[in-house]
């Protein structure tokens, strides 16, 4: 603090500090504590509330319904067109269901009593006259029970744990498999990445070193959609590996050969490996490079293979690398939703993280949703944590 | 374990960047030989030594070890085994697992790694820090334990490459000693790389003194220093003082050089002509002070005026700086205790050195 400072004046030091707060407050505190909020809150839809939003639907219909059998009436009654105002209220609840007046197909919903009971004067009136009391009343009513709707307390939301013990039996078998998902793609990318990291660390000149890097990077230079569509090019039926194994004559694409790639674990799992590589490659070269290639020869020296170099003089040095590089790759891809919504489309089952949208956006269940995220942020750390103990890698080797 | 012989056949090595790092070279070297080469750096030992390791392929000729051509054979199935100048340790394996890393890579089971890394700590006077790692011991200590990992693998030749650089002098010294003796104890053929001709001359039975890619000499450490084949080996090892000249005269091996100091006879090993340009090099230690009477005496056939310009004491020997005329000489004399009003400051004195101790040789073009 006071080297800040120094180095910074009290004016600018006001500013970093008041930036950090604000950082560390809006985006990491506030979104956290909501969201944990939410996952312990339910708010329970499927109850009291649930039922007086189909009691109010219910009664717009006999609204409705009414005006037609009103309007119905007076027209048999006297040819000229009775002034009929709109009983319909705006509303949300009603709306959808209820077909509008001006429906063409209204006509045939005309109830044949009505046009024989239209000859009698009487009998209309009194009719009418019935009808117009059940209006009234139900239009009532309606007020009435908007009202309710409308107080809070008719939400019935209390602190529960029901959020995550009523996660249904798919959606538990999806959370499992997309974590084993997550630590496929984890347990690949290394296998792909860690060759990369190690040539490129031990690159004999530094322009080789930058080149590689440079084919590295290029490829962040789109935006990530456009690479994911980009693979769904290549992957998809009539796609790039197709056509060329067309051309090559191994299959006839007009006679439907050809395997559609897209669509299929295998392939998410290409698609995230390679949108993750840099988060995997760059850790492990880091620490890779930090390694005295001495140590590389000296091995090789005393007669070791380069099975043996890497298993016991590489990887050891590189383990924080590839922690770090693990965790990132795992947490990414546990929480990918563009990779399997786009290359995925039409796979089932979903990832989790498919899920969890879903929840929030389609189904509109917020709380839910939250929970669904903090279970699985939960489960991420709890997986990173026995990753960690198991191959030994502690936060301070990390850290270095 | 027995040391094997090692031959360079017209080996060299030119780096793809057009750079000669080794000229042209034959070089044997003994079966059990403690053999130094010894050169500033750049001047290629480096890369005969990784050329013998395997690390290196020459660009010509081929290398031999125990009569068997090395071409085509990497390090790890070369009977080398080679210390690194930062011995490039494991940091992450303990001290026994580093030294037992070689019978490790040949599938050795663990108790007989064991047994085998303790030996070999004994044998470098390590016993007891078998499960500490490297970084816990001092650096002398992990000097030995390298020398221990590349001894665990049973390899004819051990290669060094300047290990004792990092030490310091009192350890240095002391590393040497011990270096020698466990050579002499397992008679391996070591080739020793080394800048510091103390480490070259002391531990070594042959010494190669390398310039610019060519080995200049080969000989024994006494060889190199007191007949040294060129200029740069004469001055490289040792100190010289060097007087510029004219050739007069030659007879029985000996030349007669003329110089603004004088006429000085010295040993033509060279042979030079008459009317050549010629150095004459004699070392300070053999320049002496004549105090009283004349050098004749003392069977000095060289003799000069010269002044006293500075006085250092080393302690057990005293550096002298003179000046005759325009020419530097500097003695080193015997601290015997007497000599501190002849040798001040400004004093006159008439010093002289024998024929013998001087070498003439060609002033390169």
């Amino acid at each position: 603090m006071r080297d800040l400072v120094r180095t910074f004046g009290t004016g600018l030091t006001t500013v970093i500090i008041g930036l950090v707060a604000l950082w560390f407050l809006a985006l990491i505190l506030l979104p956290q504590v909501s969201m944990v909020q939410r996952a312990f809150t339910v708010e329970d839809r499927a109850g009291r509330s649930a039922l007086l939003a189909v009691e109010i639907e219910r009664l717009y219909v006999r609204q409705f319904e009414i005006s037609r059998e009103r309007d119905a009436l007076q027209k048999s009654a006297e040819p000229a067109p009775a002034e009929a105002p709109s009983p319909f209220a705006p509303s949300m609840n009603a709306a959808p269901a209820a077909p509008s007046p001006s429906d063409p197909f209204a006509p045939s919903m005309r109830r044949p009593g009505a046009a024989v009971e239209a000859a009698d004067p009487q009998v209309v009136a009194a009719k009418l006259a019935e009808l117009e009391a059940e209006a009234a009343a139900v239009t009532a009513k309606i007020a009435e029970l908007e009202a309710q709707e409308t107080r809070s307390d008719a939400l019935d939301t209390r602190l529960s744990l029901e959020n995550f013990t009523s996660m249904s039996s798919i959606h538990a078998k999806i959370f499992v498999s997309t974590l084993g998902y997550a630590l496929m793609v984890t347990v690949l990318a290394l296998i792909v990445c860690y060759p990369v990291a190690y040539a490129v660390a031990t690159a004999k000149t530094a322009e080789r070193a930058a080149l590689l890097m440079l084919l590295l990077v290029v490829p962040y230079a789109i935006n990530e959609l456009l690479r994911i569509f980009a693979w769904v090019l290549i992957l998809e039926k009539q796609g790039l590996i197709n056509s060329v194994l067309a051309m090559l004559g191994f299959i006839d694409l007009s006679a439907g050969e050809g395997v559609r790639f897209v669509a299929s674990n295998w392939a998410v799992f290409t698609v995230m490996i390679y949108a993750y590589v840099l988060f995997m490659v760059f850790p492990i070269y880091n620490t890779i490079e930090t390694l005295d290639k001495n140590q590389i020869e000296a091995a090789r020296d005393l007669g070791a293979s380069n099975w043996r170099i890497h298993t016991r003089v590489v990887i050891p040095h590189a383990k924080p690398g590839i922690a770090v590089g693990s965790i990132m790759t795992f947490m990414l891809s546990a929480g990918s939703i563009a990779v399997p919504e786009i290359v995925g489309r039409g796979m089932h089952p979903d990832w989790f993280s498919q899920v969890i949208y879903r929840r929030f956006f389609e189904t509109n269940a917020w709380n839910q949703g939250a929970a669904y995220s903090l279970a699985l942020l939960a489960a991420c750390l709890v997986f990173i944590m026995a990753v960690m103990t198991f191959f030994k890698v502690g936060i301070r080797d990390i850290a270095k | 374990m027995r040391g094997q012989d090692v031959r360079l056949d017209n080996v060299s090595m030119v780096y793809p960047n057009g750079f000669t790092a080794v000229q042209t070279t034959d070089l044997t070297i003994k079966a059990g030989e403690f053999f130094s080469i010894l050169g500033p750096s750049g001047c290629g030992k480096t890369t005969i030594l990784r050329m013998i390791s395997g690390f290196l392929d020459p660009t010509s000729g081929h290398v031999a070890i125990g009569g068997q051509p090395m071409t085509g054979i990497g390090p790890n199935r070369r009977p080398t085994a080679l210390i690194f100048q930062n011995l490039a340790l494991f940091p992450l394996m303990t001290v026994w697992e580093n030294v037992a890393f070689g019978l490790e890579a040949r599938g050795v089971a663990k108790a007989a790694r064991r047994k085998r890394a303790d030996e070999l700590l004994a044998l470098v006077a390590l016993e007891g820090q078998a499960d500490k790692k490297p970084g816990e011991l001092s650096g002398g200590q992990r000097q030995r334990v390298a020398v221990a990992r590349a001894l665990a693998v049973e390899p004819a030749v051990l290669l060094l490459d300047e290990p004792l650089s990092a030490l310091d002098l009192k350890l240095r010294q002391h590393m040497r000693a011990e270096l020698k003796d466990i050579q002499r104890k397992t008679g391996v053929t070591f080739i020793y790389i080394t800048h510091d001709q103390g480490e070259a001359l002391t531990m070594s039975d042959r010494v190669a003194v390398m310039n610019k890619g060519v080995i200049e000499q080969v000989g024994t450490g006494e060889a190199i220093y007191n007949e040294p084949a060129s200029p740069f080996v004469a001055t490289f090892v040792g100190e010289q003082n060097l007087f510029g000249g004219t050739v007069i005269g030659t007879v029985d091996g000996m030349a007669q050089i003329e110089t603004p100091q004088g006429m000085f006879l010295g040993i033509n090993r060279a042979g030079l002509v008459v009317g050549e340009r010629a150095q004459l090099f004699v070392r300070p230690e053999r320049v002496r002070l004549m105090v009283n009477g004349n050098g004749a005496e003392h069977g000095l056939g060289n003799q000069l005026d010269a002044a006293m310009e500075r006085r250092d004491l080393e302690g057990p020997f005293l550096n002298l700086f003179m000046r005759a005329g325009d020419q530097p000489v500097s003695l080193h004399i015997t601290n015997t205790g007497d000599l501190g009003s002849a040798t001040a400051q400004g004093s006159q004195h008439r010093i002289g050195f024998r024929s013998e101790d001087a070498v003439v040789m060609r002033v390169d073009a």
